[in-house]
């Protein structure tokens, strides 16, 4: 099921993706879909479980979820402060 | 937190996929049901948390797109076993246990969560990357709740004793989808059937987040108002010009059948003035010239207005608003002495800032523009008041009402996440009517409230949570 060589540079990509996603998603693009979408679980738990079906070796695929949620992680869990002057009076 | 969950959900997740690849023929159960009641476990919790049951899919149609996402990640979560589990006896016991995990997995989440359906606190999904943000907006209902009643006695005193509660619209968008006229028309509507007296809206031209064009969105709604009170709390009028402004909420005062009060301040973004090609110190005798414009502007029969900066000779403005002489002119004032002054001597009421105030301080500000009413030819007793921009979440849990005003609140409004939380409502439904209580004791007249997120929602958990702990 696909090269494993493959495996650890899908998982990476496919969590900056979910992460970036995440982040856009929280605000940046507009529309109920998105918000929903990047507010639920699922689709990352998906994503592993998809990065995990690159492989036939369980602990290959166990690694290599750990490793998408992990890669994604940081940018999710990153406050999206952003600075602002003064607002409605 | 999110770190130490990816360790345990990635590597199920990820083995999962790989047993199955492993042995597609006769996958181990637990491979084929760890994904499958993931996603029944959070169709579940969406169908709890939002109470699908009491869905009014006709007035809230953005609400279809919850339910599309719910029904999605059922679908997907009953058919995983179908592709993967061939062997028919196996895969009656793996829908079995999907059941079972997703009912016990939605419930344990729910819990988790803190998700109660008598108490509707703000949630998350603690093991999902998410969980500092936001949780998921609670739904709303188009019951009319036990407590329905107008948020107020009517007209207040000026000595407090009574206070009306309004409400913004959410013109500023912070968790919630884009503007749209059946949201912002089921927005009303939740404000009219909880009790709130008035609407209103702030006005900027540009904003850290985006912001509705704001007599444009007044306009939309007035055919959802009924009798409330239309208000801009306050309007641009330097930056719009006074003549464009009166034109516009003319309009909206005439469609509205004269129930419009205009608030007016220079207001506080520098950024508006260069939008605008107006030099930002201008701005003070701008805006006095611009009040006396816009009453010039709505009493055409009158004198015509000439200033430095802005003349109406010649103009006539038709047709004309429905109040005689135009909508009442409130001011605005952070409560410096210059501007109560301004408001004394220009105003026909005051429009505070809740996050530029507390009740002690709007006591003081209060007595010292009362003081100067009479020598203006006003009348301290009749002279009407309001607060404005009243942010409010409620929250019961601190460390989430601290990241609403981090994340949220102070980004917005450029102030310490610590003083806002001093001054405005993202706090316990208790705390938040201990405040508004104080306030009606200081004087305060209306209050506008505005939701941090999940408008609607937001409102009704201050109806069900928070009215009925005032006494106004």
């Amino acid at each position: 099921m696909g090269s494993s060589r493959r495996l650890w540079p899908v998982s990476i990509v496919v969590g900056v993706g979910l992460g970036a996603f995440s982040v856009l998603a929280d605000g940046i693009i507009g529309g109920r879909l998105f918000g929903i979408l990047g507010n639920i679980a699922s689709p990352w738990g998906l994503a592993a479980f998809f990065v995990g079906r690159l492989t036939t070796s369980p602990k290959r695929g166990a690694l290599a979820g750990a490793l998408t949620l992990l890669v994604g992680s940081p940018s999710t869990t990153r406050s999206a402060r952003r600075a602002g002057t003064s607002s409605a009076r | 937190m999110w770190t130490a969950i990816a360790l345990v959900a990635g590597p199920v997740m990820g083995w999962s996929g790989a047993a199955i690849s492993s042995e597609p023929e006769r996958p181990p159960l637990l491979a084929v049901v760890a994904p499958s009641a993931m996603l029944v476990a959070e169709a579940l919790f969406l169908a709890i948390d939002r109470k699908v049951w009491r869905y009014d899919l006709g007035a809230e149609t953005y609400r279809l797109i919850d339910l599309g996402v719910m029904l999605a990640l059922l679908v997907g979560g009953l058919v995983l076993p179908w592709i993967f589990e061939k062997n028919r006896h196996r895969r009656r016991i793996v829908y079995l246990v999907v059941v079972l995990a997703g009912v016990g997995g939605a419930d344990r989440v729910r819990r988790a969560a803190g998700v109660d359906l008598r108490d509707r606190v703000a949630v998350s999904i603690p093991w999902h990357p998410a969980s500092s943000r936001w949780g998921y907006p609670r739904r709303s209902s188009s019951e009319t709740p036990r407590h329905a009643r107008r948020l107020g006695r009517g007209r207040p005193s000026a000595r407090g004793g009574g206070m009306d509660l309004g409400v913004h619209l959410p013109v500023l968008t912070f968790n919630e989808s884009e503007p749209e006229i059946p949201s912002l028309i089921a927005y009303v509507e939740a404000a009219r059937r909880l009790g709130f007296t008035a609407v209103s809206v702030n006005d900027h031209l540009q904003h850290r987040r985006p912001w509705l064009d704001a007599p444009t969105a007044l306009a939309s709604v007035v055919s959802a108002t009924g009798d409330m009170t239309l208000a801009t709390t306050i309007a641009l009028a330097v930056v719009r010009g006074p003549i464009p402004l009166a034109k516009s909420l003319g309009a909206i005062d005439l469609l509205s059948g004269g129930r419009l009060v205009v608030g007016v301040g220079p207001g506080s973004h520098a950024p508006d003035y260069e939008a605008a090609g107006l030099a930002w110190d201008e701005r003070w005798p701008r805006f006095e010239e611009s009040i006396g414009a816009l009453r010039a502007l709505w009493r055409p029969d009158g004198e015509p207005f000439e200033g430095t900066f802005y003349s109406t000779r010649g103009i006539r403005l038709e047709p004309a608003p429905a109040q005689d002489g135009g909508p009442p002119i409130w001011v605005g004032s952070w409560g410096s002495d210059a501007g109560l002054r301004r408001v004394a001597r220009l105003g026909d009421g005051w429009i505070a800032s809740a996050y530029n105030t507390t009740p002690e301080g709007f006591v003081a500000s209060w007595d010292r523009l009362r003081r100067q009413l009479p020598t203006n030819g006003k009348d301290p007793e009749t002279f009407p008041n309001a607060l404005a921009t009243m942010m409010f979440r409620v929250e019961d849990d601190p460390s989430r009402a601290r990241r609403v005003l981090e994340e949220w609140v102070a980004p917005t409004l450029g102030r310490p996440a610590e003083e806002l939380g001093e001054r405005l409502l993202v706090t316990s439904a208790e705390a938040c009517a201990d405040r508004l209580s104080r306030f009606a004791e200081a004087g305060v007249q209306r209050i506008f409230l505005w939701p941090v997120g999940d408008p609607i929602e937001q409102l009704e958990l201050f109806g069900e949570r928070v009215a009925p702990l005032l006494d106004l």
